[in-house]
């Protein structure tokens, strides 16, 4: 036996004990570790999250009177108030001020009105003295027209009775000639009598009418003259006005809001006079909390209006939600308000929360986890891990199975039935990238 | 001297030198064919250093007529292109399956060669040193089996050994192979050299039959045993029947059925993994070559 060799045979036996290890040992490290389970009997379940933010509700202004000077803003905007918090201070000495010259115009407009009805009697006193008077001519004239008629009918009667009496026989006497001329006076004295009626009936009804008219005249009420009901409702307005004052300077100049709720708005500003629009806006809680959240295209096919939210924040959670309205936005995602009759005081403008939307399929017979299907070009596939015997003994490969999705969500996905059975080991997850035929180990699971 | 006969010598010097002539360009062609043969002979081996550490690229690009079918003829390089150690970092770091089938191998021609190492030795000494009754029957017999191939004995290996519930385990290959015919034969024949009169000394100085089987027989029949059990263990190392016929289980298969389960596009890789396997025969091999050319001279000469 040559000693060499058969030397180098021993140390060759030791090199393949050592390389038997190594190979082994970078085997166990290069194989891929993977986690298989079968398929489940499954309702996929869509869970819609996003993070909302509170909306502002129902908007109202806070008033305070016009031209006070702001003395300091205690609040800004977006911040949640109780009732009876002082939004602004205004300056007590101007308000002083301002009340006084207030009350000095209502002093002057009610001593112009105290004149102006004075004036008002005096002017009615004297109308109705030119009115009486008036009358008394209007009397008088008629008198006087009654008078002259009757004296004129009485003229033109006896002249009328003179030509009768004439007819009847007072001519004899008379020649032709005489009694001619004597007839023609008499119808001359008739003619001038009638048309001296005539001109006093036109003249004594001239007079008449112009009676008439100078007391139809006096008789009017004259110019209408308001400014004192004017100055009455102007008295009311500041007299208003210097209540609410009186009642701030009461409140030591502070502006308070009158319920719970979130500034929405300051229009008010330091050093800056009040106007006669509001000094705040602010919303109320009493409309309840209404939040929106923005969510993708893809989750807004499994939320509908009316659908529970779950609306979780600073680790509380809100049942009593629900979507009350979605909107789709330029982008393709859609806008969703979802509203609670409660919990307005939670929700203040601008605050943000998690919202969840739980939606759930029918059973599906073939559920994997989501991570377990590939996608690849058009194709849509699993991994399946086969156990077979190998010179190692028996071992896993994976074996890739065409599958059809009908129903996913984030964590799960429903395959059409009939391409895996139940035994099945379907590979979840891999520490490395996996391809079909590929040696693997099973994870303990 | 005569002018005839100097004319006669000069004739045979230019005979014997045409001789000469002719003799060597004998021996120079005899030489050309013998390195020829050697060379042709030894180019698996070459083959396989080379395939071994050239890439696979190359390798495909040199034997795509023999693995595509395409016109042509596969080529060969004497050194790689672009040599690699890929092949053999593969092999060695990343193919456990191949030192498990490797030990498969080692386990199966171990107990094969501790099993004739305890049964063949002995029985081919009581064949050859001992005179029984039918005792020409049995190695007729022996000679027989001998003969006959794997395939007319498998069945019946197969029987016996499926009602000795063995099949698919190591056993089903060692068994048969412990009681192989063949080197209680080669055995024999050494056995049969040993000088009756060593043995009747032996024998007159008080040995027991088992101390002169143990002190004689052994040392004197050692060349015998040793290139007996080495050629044993070529055998072994590269049986491919047996261990097809009585093992199902993957996870018994000795080194030789490597082959078949490398996946093609692995030709560098199956290079290196036979010149791998190479190793421990020829390691062993030109450790007892020795013995193995005397032994394998033995049997020629001796059946």
């Amino acid at each position: 036996m040559n000693k060499f060799w058969a030397k180098a045979f021993v140390i060759l036996l030791a090199v393949m004990l050592f390389f038997t290890v190594v190979s082994r040992a970078a085997d166990s490290f290069l194989v891929a570790q993977v986690s298989v389970e079968p398929f489940t009997a499954k309702k996929i379940e869509h869970i819609v999250s996003a993070v909302a933010s509170a909306e502002k509700g129902l908007e109202f202004p806070v008033m305070t009177e016009a031209g006070l000077l702001v003395r300091t803003v205690y609040v800004q905007e977006g911040e949640f108030v109780e009732a009876g918090t002082v939004l602004a201070e205004v300056d007590p000495e101007q308000l002083a001020e301002t009340e006084r010259d207030l009350r000095d115009e209502i002093r002057a407009l009610q001593l112009q009105n105290e004149a102006a009805e004075q004036n008002q009697a005096a002017a009615r006193e004297e109308k109705e003295k030119q009115k009486k008077r008036t009358q008394e001519d209007y009397e008088r004239a008629q008198k006087k027209q009654e008078e002259a008629l009757r004296r004129g009918e009485e003229e033109l009667q006896q002249a009328e009775d003179a030509i009768d009496s004439f007819s009847a026989g007072g001519a004899e006497g008379m020649t032709q000639e005489e009694a001619e001329t004597k007839k023609a006076e008499l119808w001359q004295a008739y003619f001038e009598k009638k048309q001296a009626l005539e001109d006093t009936e036109e003249t004594m009804e001239e007079a008449v009418t112009a009676a008439a008219r100078a007391l139809e005249d006096a008789s009017e009420t004259g110019t209408a003259d308001n400014s004192a009901e004017i100055n009455a409702l102007s008295i009311a307005q500041k007299e208003e006005s210097l209540k609410a004052y009186e009642k701030l300077e009461e409140e030591g100049g502070k502006i308070m809001a009158e319920t719970a709720g979130t500034v929405t708005g300051v229009l008010v500003q330091t050093g800056q006079k009040t106007t006669d629009t509001a000094a705040f806006t602010m919303t109320s809680t009493e409309g309840g909390a209404r939040l929106s959240a923005e969510i993708s295209k893809e989750d807004a096919r499994y939320v509908e209006v009316g659908d529970a939210v779950t609306v979780e924040k600073s680790g509380t959670k809100y049942e009593d939600f629900s979507v009350t309205g979605i909107k789709q936005t330029e982008g393709g995602a859609a806008e969703l308000t979802i509203t609670s009759e409660e919990h307005a005081e939670s929700f203040p403008m601008g605050e943000s929360a998690e919202i969840t939307v739980t939606k759930q399929s029918e059973v599906y017979n073939t559920a994997v986890p989501l991570a377990a299907v590939h996608t690849e070009q058009n194709s849509t596939y699993v991994y399946v891990a086969e156990q077979k015997s190998t010179v190692l003994g028996k071992q896993y490969f994976t074996r890739k199975v065409e599958v059809k999705i009908l129903e996913k969500n984030s964590s799960y996905a429903a395959l059409e039935d009939g391409v895996l059975n139940s035994e099945n080991l379907i590979v979840t997850d891999s520490d490395t990238y996996l391809q079909a035929g590929d040696r693997v180990r099973l994870r303990q699971q | 001297m005569t002018e005839k006969m100097k004319r006669k010598r000069t004739a045979e010097r230019k005979t014997a030198a045409a001789g000469r002539i002719c003799r060597r360009a004998i021996w120079i062609c005899l030489k050309a064919i013998q390195i020829f043969f050697a060379v042709f002979m030894v180019s698996p081996l070459f083959f396989l250093v080379t395939g071994s550490i050239m890439g696979e690229a190359e390798l495909s690009e040199y034997l795509s007529p023999v693995f595509t079918g395409q016109e042509g003829y596969a080529c060969w390089r004497l050194i790689p292109l672009y040599p690699t150690l890929k092949n053999v970092v593969e092999v060695l770091f990343d193919s456990p399956e191949f030192f498990h089938m490797f030990w498969n191998t080692m386990k199966l021609t171990a107990g094969i060669i501790l099993g004739q190492t305890f049964l063949a030795v002995p029985a081919a000494w009581g064949l050859a040193r001992y005179s029984f009754f039918g005792k020409k029957a049995i190695y007729q017999m022996y000679l027989l089996l001998m003969m006959m191939p794997f395939q007319v004995m498998m069945l019946s290996e197969y029987l016996v050994l499926e009602g000795m519930g063995l099949n698919n385990t190591l056993w089903a290959v060692i068994l048969p192979g412990v009681f192989s015919t063949f080197s209680v034969f080669l055995m024999y024949r050494f056995f049969l050299e040993v000088p009756e009169e060593i043995l009747e000394a032996a024998r007159v100085d008080g040995a027991g039959e088992m101390r002169m089987f143990l002190l004689v027989g052994l040392p004197l029949g050692r060349t015998g045993i040793v290139s007996a059990l080495l050629l044993q263990f070529l055998e072994c190392f590269s049986m491919i029947e047996q261990p097809i016929a009585f093992l199902k289980d993957k996870t018994l298969y000795p080194l030789s059925l490597y082959l078949p389960e490398i996946a093609m596009g692995q030709t560098g890789f199956a290079f290196c993994a036979s010149l791998i396997a190479l190793l421990p025969p020829l390691f062993l091999f030109l450790a007892g070559s020795d013995n193995l050319a005397r032994g394998i001279a033995a049997g020629a000469v001796k059946l």
